[in-house]
């Protein structure tokens, strides 16, 4: 505005001058305003006669559309012969930009007739793209940056494991030291939004947050790699940790992302158009590609499946495949990285429940030829239900059984790959009531034998010790398969009596026959055991009850025990036993440390709010240590890869047992006595500060006390008065007793 | 050994105090009554009936020939301890939190609280000997700001007035000068929630606040640096220094408005000892269904005692090896 004069003001708001006001605002309006305009091109070019009817065909086309706005059709003339005919193209401005959005979608490639296609444009988007520059500027080049060492942490000297522990808003990242206290690495508020998640071997951090997946590493947990995925929910890494799936309830658009990158970085969206609307997302970690993005399952009908056990995309266990199912019509099996469907088609699987592929050991993944996939599909009409066994890339059945009466089947393959057991429930014959088959395939085997255990109740939880030879395995039955009451928080309000059995299998050969069957080792009845963790390293047990508002209870067990006085007539069910018991308040997650030494035990604030915190135990059940944490959420030991050591290597080394172990003895004795000593020390350094300290004070408050009293200010007590102790002897009579002598 | 149980109220105890020789426990609570105690064996000695409203804290000094209570009645009552006669009382615009003898036992300080139009406020007042009549206005009014003060006390030779406040800071207040421009020496933030309690040292020179917090904190009285911090799990109610060992004692638990909602094994309803120089935890008392509002502990050494919001006053006596306990350093 031009400068006022205060003794020269405009008399009435006419004389104002407002142009400046009317230049700045100007453009904005007219932008505005111009959402609703489209440009269609490619009309044909008519003179005045038939503009008529042209404008009259236009505004059939675009009704479907929107409503055009009353002299809301402009077509540019030209004189050309004389004559004034159109230009070929036409501007339509619709009541809203969302008219004018659906009209270009409907419009476009419209087949006017045989040699007139039209063209039609947002006419913002000819406005942007006209303004793009003709000569092409390469984004930015990122700086190479070299990175630490990712697998640090696995050198460490006296072998400790990680853990990390999320409480309020904080996350940290901690050496346990033997589980009596821990050294914190790093500790970083707000690190992650909603979680965290360790890789399948331990070598990156994933925290989540609203713009996507984070990943840190190396020895101070530098930011690795970032994936946007905005509204990121969920995440799930490869077996191998070289991809990653995220997923997220928000569909993918590409303004979104843009707008997070920030102006100037739209290079680094990851998305192209044919991604929008996506909720899948398929990364790969190292060079923090995306490989694709998927849609959500849909049914017949077309509508999506919304609802899904996650992770829904499973890899094969080499990370060639990635397959997902279409619940009751197919199984989709991507090759990765190039991730094309095998056979270029999904594989029609009619009424398919649920797959599993079969998982392979990491030192046998490269004489592994094919890849298997079980999957069951339940009782339709008279038809029995089916578990089937499938090869893959070729998708032929090499084993399929029928089941009749079947409720439920979950799959749970042994590690090793060679077992699969399928826990089958059954209603009885009056349907009124359910039972549990286990159904064991030998997968390694010609023909894929199967055995089978029958049980009287039901099977609610199946469990294979990781490493048996023996195929060793709990389950936790119960009579009555229904599941207790929950709150909101998923903590059940009473508890169940359940029973926990423990199975191996057995061959043994006679001169007629070879006798291949699971054995019963042990029935450990009229518990309320909610959950059986076995050690990593397989043998020792933790049988808990969890998540209940009731019970509390932990049990450590050995599996392998060996009786003391003669191991030769040990009978199988004296191998079990118990080791220790205790008892964790509120207890809802379990956590082994990947070597098998150390148990955490936790309360998270997710369930409840009841002292949250966690515990460390020894593997025979001692406590020790507990750590009361408020608003503690989440805490999980960070994995290690699978040893470098050959089997027999190992063994040596269990073998020569003793000789090493002298050596870590000395060691922790050391570590104890600096520990100890360093304590003392600082105890003495605090207890002199504090002397030396009440020395100048009472030095100072010498020197006061004289002013103080001379001022009149304070009336030192009467030294006569001071305390005077009486003491009072009181005599009393217990008893009497007259004797006559 | 067994606590005793002094079974003399019958609301939530809100403060307790024993003379200076230890042998008399002075008890206030929530329903109107006074109660005198023998320390030594439970044995109710008397009470001071008058109060007409809930009372919030007591004081005697230390000769103990005079006691003085604050109550929600908005009066402060001057008691004579041997007959339970009323000797003064003096009207206050609102209920009294807070009143405490100074350490030469020439004045009481008394704490308001803000209530309606009433601004909380610190009164002082002169208390002449026994036999002779009490003035009835205060020597000096101050007003804590900005907010509103929850506890106060006497430093050393009645130097400042410490008061501690709703938003967790401490202040230290010249309370010789008149002009309420310049009664404020110095205020610091030491919790991050309201402080519930503030006791001195023997002498006066420091003193330990207790917070909502969980935190307790050991203060210098004259410049108020924080000299240690306790850190515990349960929100804080009370906390008391042990004059003869270096110990302090705290008391607290979940709000009494939660208790019923949840089970009672995470009330935290126990007295903890720290040791007051390592900061370290040293031991605990249960016994309380309630939280503990008060706590102190007998100048003699011999006992402790805390008072719940269960209506009970728990004395309990030291075991053996609480006396032969030592600390290794």
């Amino acid at each position: 505005m031009p400068e006022l004069d205060i003794n020269n003001l405009p008399e009435t708001e006419k004389d104002i001058d407002f142009t400046d006001l009317e230049e700045k605002f100007s453009e904005q309006l007219l932008e505005d305003t111009l959402d609703n305009v489209i440009l269609v091109d490619g009309l044909p070019v008519v003179d005045q006669a038939k503009e008529a009817k042209l404008f009259a065909l236009i505004k059939k086309l675009a009704k479907n559309s929107g409503k055009i706005l009353e002299n809301g059709l402009h077509m540019p003339t030209e004189s050309k012969d004389d004559k004034t005919v159109s230009k070929g193209y036409a501007f339509i401005e619709f009541e809203t930009p969302e008219q004018a959005k659906t009209a270009v979608m409907n419009l476009n490639g419209y087949k006017l007739d045989k040699s007139h296609t039209l063209a039609v444009n947002s006419f913002m988007d000819v406005e942007k793209y006209s303004k793009v520059p003709e000569t092409f500027t390469p984004p930015p080049k990122p700086e190479y940056r070299t990175h630490g060492h990712l697998k640090s942490w696995l050198l460490d000297e006296r072998a400790r494991d990680q853990f990390c522990l999320f409480y309020e808003q904080n996350l940290s990242v901690a050496w346990n030291n033997k589980g009596v206290s821990y050294d914190t690495v790093v500790s970083r508020n707000s690190w992650t939004e909603s979680y965290f998640q360790w890789s399948t071997f331990g070598l990156y951090l994933a925290t989540i947050h609203r713009q996507g997946v984070v990943l840190w590493g190396e020895e101070t947990f530098e930011k690795l790699a970032r994936f946007v995925h905005l509204g990121a929910k969920l995440v799930d890494f490869s077996p191998l940790e070289n991809y990653l799936v995220t997923f997220s309830a928000d569909p993918i658009s590409l303004e979104a992302v843009d707008t997070v990158l920030g102006l100037g970085n739209e290079h680094l969206n990851p998305f192209t158009e044919a991604d929008v609307g996506n909720y899948f997302c398929l990364w790969e970690i190292k060079t923090g590609r995306l490989l694709k993005s998927f849609p959500y399952a849909s049914n017949s009908d077309g509508s999506p499946v919304t609802k899904f056990s996650w992770p829904c995309f499973k890899w094969s266990p080499s990370e060639k495949y990635i397959a997902r199912m279409t619940p009751g019509s197919k199984i989709s099996t991507y090759h990765v990285p190039d991730v094309r469907l095998v056979s270029k088609k999904s594989l029609p699987v009619p009424d398919i429940v649920n797959f599993e592929w079969q998982p392979c050991s990491p030192d046998n993944l490269k004489n592994k030829k094919t890849d298997i996939i079980s999957y069951w599909i339940p009782e339709i009409d008279n038809q029995p239900g089916r578990v089937v066994l499938i090869s893959v890339p070729d998708f032929s059945i090499l084993r399929s059984k029928n089941v009749v009466g079947l409720k439920d089947i979950v799959f749970s393959w042994h590690p090793s790959g060679n077992v699969l057991c399928a826990r089958i429930q059954r209603y009885t014959k009056t349907r009124k009531s359910t039972f549990s088959n286990l159904e064991f395939f030998r997968a390694n085997e010609k023909g894929i034998p199967s055995d089978l255990i029958e049980c009287k109740d039901n099977v609610v939880a199946f469990s294979w010790d990781p490493k048996s030879p023996n195929y060793k395995f709990a389950i936790i039955h119960v009579a009555d398969p229904t599941p207790p009451k929950m709150n909101s928080t998923g903590m059940a309000t009473t508890t169940v009596k359940s029973n926990v059995s423990f199975y191996q299998f057995v061959r043994s050969r006679s001169k007629l026959s070879l006798k291949e069957e699971y054995v019963l080792l042990k029935t450990i009845e009229n518990k309320n055991t909610t959950s059986v963790n076995w050690s990593p390293n397989g043998r020792y047990i933790v049988l808990s009850t969890l998540r209940t508002t009731t019970s509390w209870g932990l049990e450590f067990w050995d599996t392998e025990a060996q009786s003391s006085s003669n191991p030769k007539l040990a009978k199988s069910t004296d191998q079990t036993q118990l080791l220790n018991s205790g008892e964790h308040y509120g207890v809802t997650d379990i956590e082994w440390d990947p070597t098998g030494r150390y148990v955490i035990t936790s309360a998270s604030s997710w369930r409840h709010s009841m002292e949250n915190g966690f515990a460390i135990w020894d593997f025979k059940g001692d406590q020790l240590s507990k750590f009361p944490v408020d608003k503690f959420k989440q805490v999980l030991f960070r994995p290690r890869p699978p040893s470098l050591l050959s089997d027999s290597a190992k063994s040596k080394i269990r073998k020569n047992l003793d000789k090493y172990s002298v050596d870590f003895d000395e060691q922790d004795r050391i570590f104890e006595s600096a520990a100890s000593i360093e304590q003392l020390n600082n105890r003495r350094r605090l207890y002199n500060e504090w002397v030396s300290w009440r020395k100048t004070v009472d030095e100072r408050l010498d020197a006061l006390s004289k002013t103080m009293s001379a001022q009149g200010l304070f009336t030192h007590p009467d030294p006569s008065n001071e305390m005077e102790v009486i003491e009072e002897i009181v005599e009393e009579v217990v008893e009497e007793t007259v004797e006559y002598v | 050994m067994r606590p005793i149980l002094l079974q003399g109220h019958t609301r939530p105890l809100t403060q307790i105090k024993y003379n200076r020789e230890g042998d008399l426990l002075f008890s206030v609570a929530k329903d109107k009554v006074v109660n005198a105690w023998y320390a030594h064996n439970g044995e109710r000695l008397g009470t001071y009936d008058g109060h007409e409203g809930a009372l919030f804290s007591v004081d005697v000094n230390s000769s103990t020939t005079m006691l003085v209570t604050g109550a929600a009645d908005n009066t402060i009552r001057l008691w004579e301890v041997k007959t339970g006669k009323l000797l003064h009382t003096w009207k206050t615009n609102t209920s009294v939190k807070r009143v405490e003898f100074s350490k030469d036992d020439n004045y009481i300080v008394a704490l308001t609280e803000k209530q309606m139009k009433f601004e909380s406020e610190i009164l002082i007042y002169k208390i002449n000997d026994l036999g002779t009549p009490q003035p009835s206005s205060p020597v000096v009014s101050i007003f804590p700001h900005p907010s509103k003060a929850t506890v106060v006390a006497w430093s050393y030779y009645n130097k400042y007035i410490i008061a501690a406040h709703e938003d967790g800071s401490v202040s230290l207040y010249d309370w010789h000068v008149s002009d309420p421009e310049k009664q404020l020496v110095k205020n610091v933030q030491v919790h991050s929630s309201s402080i519930t309690d503030l006791q001195t040292s023997e002498d006066g020179t420091y003193f330990i606040t207790a917070a909502r917090d969980k935190a307790a904190c050991l203060l210098d009285a004259d410049n108020l640096d924080i000299i240690k911090k306790y850190s515990t799990d349960a929100a804080l109610n009370t906390a008391a220094i042990v004059p003869d060992k270096d110990l302090i004692v705290l008391g607290g638990g979940q709000a009494a408005s939660e208790v019923t909602t949840t089970s009672s094994r995470q009330g935290k309803f126990e007295s903890r000892f720290y040791h007051k120089i390592f900061e370290h935890e040293v031991g605990r008392v249960k016994g309380h269904f309630g939280p503990i509002n008060t706590v102190a502990v007998s100048p003699a050494g011999d006992s402790f005692s805390t008072g719940g919001e269960d209506g009970y006053v728990r004395v309990q006596f030291f075991d053996e090896d609480y006396h032969s306990f030592k600390f290794d350093f």
